[in-house]
């Protein structure tokens, strides 16, 4: 150990502020690409899962097509549908992720400690999220195209609003697992692997709304994915976009993305009133 | 005329309630700034809940904590920004090394100048040797050492403390003394520290707070509390004011 080579002075005091600062949004995002890099099962888990439904429902739709099924938008659109709910499905497991990560590494107390904000922790955790499933999705768009002759790309710029949809119902689904792990600790954790699954069939992934009982469409015009998926099938059915479906979806995420921002606020305020931050995992 | 500093710490009147359980108990003090200020008491005394309530990690039930002038209340990230925090209970990322952790840090402090500063931090604690390494490897030493690097990263003007040495052999203890001691002098640096280690508060703290069920028992230096309530060292004070703290 050595002398420390000059004196501070008082740093000058910095005004109040509420800004969001892009270099603790970046800490957030460096950390997790740095543990990324050492965790082959996270770099895995990123095309493991995903190809194996591509693969599967590649080979179901190969078979549906031998078969003249009569699916609305061609059985392809069972691949897109495929790699699409995997873009929503990501969005939210990510995020999610970017958090239990720090509370099995016991760093939640460190986090909170420091200058960071919730927004910030939050968007650092998104943006995170936007880049693994934007790798992950390049990946099986390729695969699904060199494999089964199924290119998602061809549905153009519709696509933009969809993919949009899609990421934020994940990141608002994430929102509410992110705010029941804060506030529940890892028994939250199961969330962020079923709260999709959950939702699947209610999303019109595979099938069209129109195929649920009654009360359950009416479920089903709440879940952003379901105004996505119609829109897309009805694309790829007879090229009608459905813009305005898109943007209800669009619309819908920002409700919830708000909502799932107030819960996670609560969360934080629950905890800190409790005094459950330095207990790990609760 | 030299400007005036406002105090490091100010604390009025906090009062923190878990259900049934009053941890603080209307505790008023203020530690002005480059003091070096210990608290002490028994298990459960408040010290760990003082120190959260300071940092924003615990909300008051009533009360009002300022730290370097911000209300925490409601300027909570400014006032972090120039403060740190050190404990023996918190942990680094695993499959992090040491150098990222102090990276990320850097960043979440928006240190300027981070790759002098964190060059500064390793040099000061004397860590080069494991910057490579990763945390998970990392001995219960070896990870003090890169918390107080990391507490050091900013160079706070004021640093919490919460049991820095607890669960460190008497060498790795010595060394981290060693560097506070030495920071908290050349840097003009406040502290609050918790311990119950009572060499380590006689060597290093100006000023102790004695707390006992949530309340100031005692406020003083150690020669102070030792003409106060007799007993050779600050241990014997300690068992003293405590018994003194059952007793009423």
């Amino acid at each position: 150990m050595t002398a420390i080579a000059t004196a501070p002075g008082s740093a000058p005091r910095a005004a109040s502020s509420a800004r969001l600062s892009p270099r603790r949004v970046w800490a957030i995002i460096l950390q997790n690409a740095f543990i990324m890099r050492r965790s082959p099962l996270r770099v895995m888990e990123l095309f493991y899962w995903p190809l194996i439904e591509v693969v599967l429902w590649g080979f179901i739709a190969s078979f549906l097509a031998t078969r003249d099924a009569d699916i609305p938008g061609g059985v392809g659109i069972l691949l897109g549908a495929v790699v699409l709910w995997d873009v929503m499905f990501r969005s939210q497991q990510e995020l999610a992720m970017t958090c239990l990560i720090d509370m099995w590494d016991r760093n939640v107390l460190n986090l909170y400690a420091s200058p960071l904000r919730q927004s910030e922790y939050v968007l650092g955790g998104m943006l995170f999220s936007f880049a693994r499933v934007a790798v992950g999705s390049t990946v099986l768009i390729f695969v699904a195209r060199a494999a089964f002759d199924f290119d998602l790309l061809q549905a153009g710029a519709v696509l933009v609003p969809a993919l949009i949809a899609l990421v934020g119902m994940g990141w608002g689904l994430g929102l509410f697992i992110r705010a029941a792990v804060l506030r529940f600790g890892s028994n939250a954790e199961v969330l962020a692997w079923s709260l999709a699954f959950l939702v699947q069939p209610v999303s019109a992934v595979f099938y069209p709304v129109e195929v649920l009982p009654g009360w359950l469409q009416r479920v089903a015009f709440a879940v952003p994915a379901s105004h996505v998926f119609e829109a897309l099938r009805a694309w790829f059915a007879d090229g009608r976009p459905l813009l305005g479906r898109l943007i209800l979806a669009i619309a819908i995420d920002v409700i919830y993305i708000a909502l799932g921002g107030l819960a996670l606020a609560g969360a934080l305020r629950a905890v800190r009133r409790r005094g459950l931050l330095s207990r790990p995992g609760y | 005329m030299p400007a005036l500093r406002p105090p490091a710490i100010e604390v009025i009147d906090l009062v923190k309630q878990f259900k049934a359980h009053r941890a603080l108990d209307g505790i008023s003090f203020t530690v002005p700034a480059g003091q070096v200020c210990a608290l002490l008491g028994p298990n459960g005394a408040g010290k760990t809940t003082t120190i959260h309530s300071l940092l924003g990690l615990v909300l008051p039930t009533t009360g009002t904590v300022r730290v370097l002038g911000f209300d925490v209340a409601t300027q909570r990230s400014d006032a972090l920004r120039r403060t740190n925090f050190m404990a023996s209970y918190v942990h680094f990322p695993w499959r992090m090394t040491v150098r990222e952790v102090l990276r990320v840090y850097a960043e979440l402090y928006e240190v300027p100048q981070a790759r002098r500063a964190i060059a500064e931090a390793i040099e000061v604690v004397g860590i080069g040797h494991l910057l490579g390494r990763l945390a998970q490897t990392l001995s219960s030493g070896e990870q003090t050492l890169l918390a107080l690097s990391k507490s050091l990263l900013n160079r706070p003007e004021l640093l919490f403390l919460d049991e820095p040495t607890a669960s460190l052999d008497v060498e790795h203890a010595h060394e981290v003394r060693e560097v506070l001691q030495r920071v908290a002098a050349e840097r003009d640096m406040t502290i609050l520290i918790t311990s119950h280690n009572m060499r380590e508060i006689e060597r290093l703290a100006q000023r102790v707070l004695f707390l006992h069920d949530g309340r100031v028992l005692a406020d003083g230096t150690v020669g102070e509390l030792r003409t106060r309530f007799g007993g050779e060292d600050l241990e014997d004070v300690f068992l003293r004011v405590a018994k003194h703290g059952r007793a009423s």
